[in-house]
């Protein structure tokens, strides 16, 4: 989906005038990104009443002292096919790990990895690179210093394979290895394809550097990818900065979020074609993308037998393998289409689950956060993003999806970008951070309310927390809540409160077993969710069992 | 300004279409040719795998020395088990033979490539029609006027034939007993494709192209393995052909028709195309606008009305809450059963 947001100052300061969307027009039959944007803007401009596009469709500007039009136009891109890329390096566990988590901070897909103790003969390497002609090649491995010759001999087949090219099909190479070689890559590859050189992202086996290589694969994506997207030139025209990937965007503002809070903030975003988690403290942004994820066309290829039992296995109504197959092929050639009856949104929320967890167990893999399972560190905000989850009927919902696919532990706040503003916002700040810091300010998130999980080591149905809230209006409530049961209790948004939780012994909500503490939340449009369901959440093998409890799920939240 | 999902299904049509060699090539059509579906308008040669030989490991020296050794020149022909390289020593006679027919395309630090000899690709106008634009070493773009169905899933190849509507109904799936003698050239249209046996009788009587409404979305995989080229329509949940689609080729049987597009995610959008003589009055191709209006012919997307057609009554700008609780902006559509049902606009298609 596009989304178009119109912001201005009012009553001195800047706010979200209004905001639309509309389904993305970057393939058939409009092949043409703007006649989305378009549709957008003029849906906004209809809303709020004031002119902002021309009749033929261009964007006023700059705005006038009545009020039409607008002085800039910023602008973010998900869309377009991801950047292919062939991985070459030395050990899988060093820097082609490090190189891969470099390229999940971008709108890429990897196509293979090459390693010295892989499988894979010279020429076959060679021949699958004409084959599949990737867009880029990270050639990468050594710590600096190090002995050169076996990456020498991956060099040497790079260099075979890109010969054999025509001119036209040669993929760039990014040189992200041991520094002593950097002469001989740009000497043996320099006079045949761009060769871009950057930090060796492990200068030593305890050490790894990734900015400096993602800065550079955020640059080759913008320039091989999103340049040549249909529409591109028109809406360039229209900026007055330059546009850039949604998810680098989204990211910048998780971490604004981080910074403003002193605290550790995750966030997921399930777009149509990608999907993209983020964890920002005040020490490091971590960025997850995975383009083989999204409720649009990568549906196409999630048909393998294990997703799809997943997400039966998530599906509240009876369904068979055929009918989700089915069903998933719709939905992948018809990502702008919404569910429209109850049973459709189950399953959609069902096939969410599954990515979104997919995604958090990739994430926590790459960033060393896995054992036996996804460990999030603790955090305090969740942060939501994409249609999926913030256009759910009811919150609840989504929610719920979240924190079925984090499975996190201890207490967090949850909100939802609903207006789908954070990568705009994200891509407004570099340029102007004050109108971007007021905007923020003024409250651009939905707070959904405080998640509360519990575990522990007994029954179900066991005793496992007593909750007292206290609210500033000087009313007071009590909540027991056992072992299995999901509780979610009203709070009316914005309304501050204090709880004082009161765990029995054998139960941690966070602070240890056994231990409470009185902690101050505020109220959100779904309140105060107790989880006390369990790490990981077992679902029941018989199917009668395990729709009902789902159902149960669903409707403790709200339905 | 609403931009719905738009498929086309026009009885008379001028049609250009873009045709595309795969890789940079040679066009041997020209601006203003007539061209039949069997012509070739644009030649190509693809380079098969190459075959790489360790030439240095294998005789146990260094790669510059390897050109002492080598029985052929760079840039020679070679067939297979021709010996390329020969090595006499104390402990015996080591002889490299190649493994392809082909070239010795060039020796590199130690390695023999051999580029096998190149299959020639043909790029076909597949569509009776004229060239009225030559796009240098890629291909031609030709016109043509007449029929043009859009589908929604395509298995990636091509071909033309004459379409024969083999059910009554855009319900009615192909049968096994629909594929005879009489189905060798045609390209048979049906209500759905349920049962994979009829992919079987189709490729043994010579069928050229199959036209389903719907197909189930697990034999898809099994569908691209076809060499004939398979489009579906509407859907993959039994569903039947949208009325307008089938009436439309209903209209078109016994005539001459081609299959094109469909090849892979992103590509170009399958689609049959059936030339006609020139008629009197010729609609552009061109949706008129992106915008819905009221009585426009539109097919819904989602449940529960999924495959229906009907057409616009009213356009509704205030969100309206659907089954499943979502509110959103839409239209009343007035279904073939009479009935009207809101349906948001995210959901409907705009059959022009």
């Amino acid at each position: 989906m596009t989304t178009v947001a119109l912001f201005d100052y009012v009553a001195g300061q800047y706010r979200l005038i209004g905001s639309a969307r509309a389904p993305s027009t970057a393939r058939e039959p409009w092949n043409n990104a703007l006649v989305g944007i378009q549709t957008a803007t003029a849906t906004v401009a209809e809303t709020i009443g004031r002119p902002l596009l021309t009749e033929q469709g261009k964007l006023l500007s700059p705005a006038t002292e009545t009020g039409i039009g607008v002085d800039h136009f910023a602008s973010t891109i998900s869309a377009g096919a991801p950047l292919r890329v062939l991985i070459i390096g030395l050990l899988r566990d060093v820097s082609i790990a490090s190189a891969r988590r470099a390229l999940h901070t971008i709108y890429a897909r990897e196509i293979a990895t090459y390693s010295l103790g892989d499988d894979h003969e010279e020429e076959e390497r060679v021949n699958f690179i004409l084959r599949e002609r990737p867009d880029l090649v990270v050639l990468t491995g050594g710590v600096d210093g190090a002995a050169t010759q076996r990456l020498l001999e991956l060099l040497h087949t790079l260099e075979l394979a890109v010969g054999l090219l025509g001119p036209a099909s040669r993929p760039e190479v990014i040189f992200a290895g041991n520094r002593t070689l950097r002469e001989a890559v740009t000497s043996s590859l320099g006079g045949t394809v761009p060769v871009h050189v950057t930090e060796n992202v492990r200068p030593t086996l305890n050490e790894e550097r990734l900015a400096s290589i993602s800065d550079i694969l955020g640059e080759r994506h913008t320039d091989l990818k999103l340049k040549s997207l249909p529409g591109m030139g028109e809406l360039r025209a229209w900026s007055t900065f330059e546009p850039v990937p949604t998810a680098r965007a989204f990211a910048d503002m998780i971490a604004y979020f981080a910074a403003l809070h002193q605290q550790r903030v995750v966030a997921l975003d399930l777009g149509s074609s990608s999907a993209t988690m983020v964890v920002a403290d005040e020490e490091q942004t971590r960025i997850h993308v995975r383009t083989d994820l999204g409720m649009g066309l990568p549906l196409q290829d999630c048909t393998d037998d294990a997703s799809i039992a997943d997400i039966l296995a998530w599906s509240p109504t009876e369904i068979t393998a055929a009918t989700l197959l089915d069903f998933m092929q719709q939905r992948a050639l018809r990502p702008q289409t919404v569910a429209s009856t109850t049973e459709e949104l189950a399953l959609e929320q069902a096939i969410a689950r599954h990515l979104l967890r997919s995604l958090v167990e990739d994430a926590c893999k790459a960033w060393g956060w896995y054992d036996q399972g996804p460990r999030l560190p603790d955090f305090r905000l969740l942060i939501l993003g994409g249609n999926t989850l913030t256009q759910a009927p009811r919150l609840g919902q989504a929610v719920l999806v979240a924190i079925d696919a984090i499975q996190a532990n201890g207490l967090y706040a949850v909100a939802a970008d609903t207006y789908g503003v954070l990568p705009l916002l994200g891509a407004l700040a570099p340029e102007e951070p004050e109108i971007a810091v007021q905007i923020l300010e003024g409250g651009i998130l939905v707070d959904l309310g405080w998640v509360i999980t519990a575990r522990g080591r007994a029954d179900i149905g066991a005793k496992a927390l007593h909750v007292r809230v206290s609210t500033e209006a000087g009313g007071e409530y009590r909540i027991d809540g056992s072992y299995g049961e999901l509780i979610t209790v009203p709070l009316a948004p914005g309304t501050p409160a204090r709880l004082t939780l009161e765990p029995n012994r054998g139960c941690d909500v966070g602070f240890g077993s056994g231990r409470g503490k009185t902690i101050a939340v505020h109220g959100g449009a779904v309140g105060l969710v107790l989880d006390l369901r369990g790490r990981p959440l077992k679902l029941p093998e018989d199917a009668d069992a395990r729709r009902e409890l789902l159902t149960r799920w669903h409707l403790d939240m709200g339905g | 300004m609403i931009a719905p999902s738009i498929t086309l299904v026009k009885a008379d049509s001028r049609i250009r279409r873009e045709r595309i060699l795969p890789q940079a090539g040679e066009v041997v059509a020209h601006i203003g040719q007539q061209v039949s579906p069997v012509q070739v308008v644009a030649r190509s040669s693809r380079q098969k795998e190459y075959a790489i030989i360790p030439a240095a490991r294998i005789l146990g020296v260094a790669a510059e020395e390897v050109p002492e050794y080598l029985l052929v020149e760079e840039g020679a022909v070679i067939q297979r088990e021709k010996p390329l390289l020969q090595k006499s020593s104390l402990f015996g006679n080591t002889i490299v033979r190649s493994p392809v027919n082909g070239t010795l395309y060039q020796l590199s630090q130690g390695y023999l490539v051999l580029q096998q000899t190149p299959e020639l690709i043909e790029l076909r106008a597949m569509v009776q029609g004229y060239v009225t634009n030559v796009l240098a070493h890629r291909g031609v773009v030709i016109e043509t006027q007449g029929a043009v169905v859009q589908a929604l899933w395509g298995s990636g190849r091509e071909g033309y034939g004459t379409l024969e509507v083999v059910v009554t109904a855009g319900d009615e799936p192909l049968q096994r007993d629909h594929i005879g003698s009489e189905a060798r050239g045609k390209i048979l249209v049906a209500g759905q494709l349920r049962f994979p046996d009829v992919l079987e009788a189709a490729a043994e009587y010579g069928v050229r192209g199959l036209v389903v409404g719907s197909a189930p979305g697990r034999l898809l995989p099994l569908l691209a393995k076809y060499h004939f080229p398979i489009i579906v329509t509407d859907g993959f949940h039994e569903q039947a052909m949208a009325s307008p689609l089938f009436q439309l080729l209903q209209e078109m049987k016994g005539r001459e028709a081609s299959i094109i597009g469909g090849a892979g995610k992103g590509r170009q959008r399958p689609e049959i195309i059936i030339p006609l003589p020139p008629a009197a009055k010729i609609e552009s191709e061109a949706a008129d606008s992106h915008t819905l209006k009221v009585g426009q012919t539109v097919r819904i997307l989602r449940a529960p009305h999924t495959g229906k057609v009907g057409k616009i009554v009213n356009i509704t700008r205030h969100p309206r809450e659907t089954g499943s609780g979502l509110r959103l902006p839409g239209a009343d559509v007035r279904l073939q059963s009479t009935d009207v049902v809101f349906v948001p606009y995210l959901n409907l298609d705009l059959i022009v």
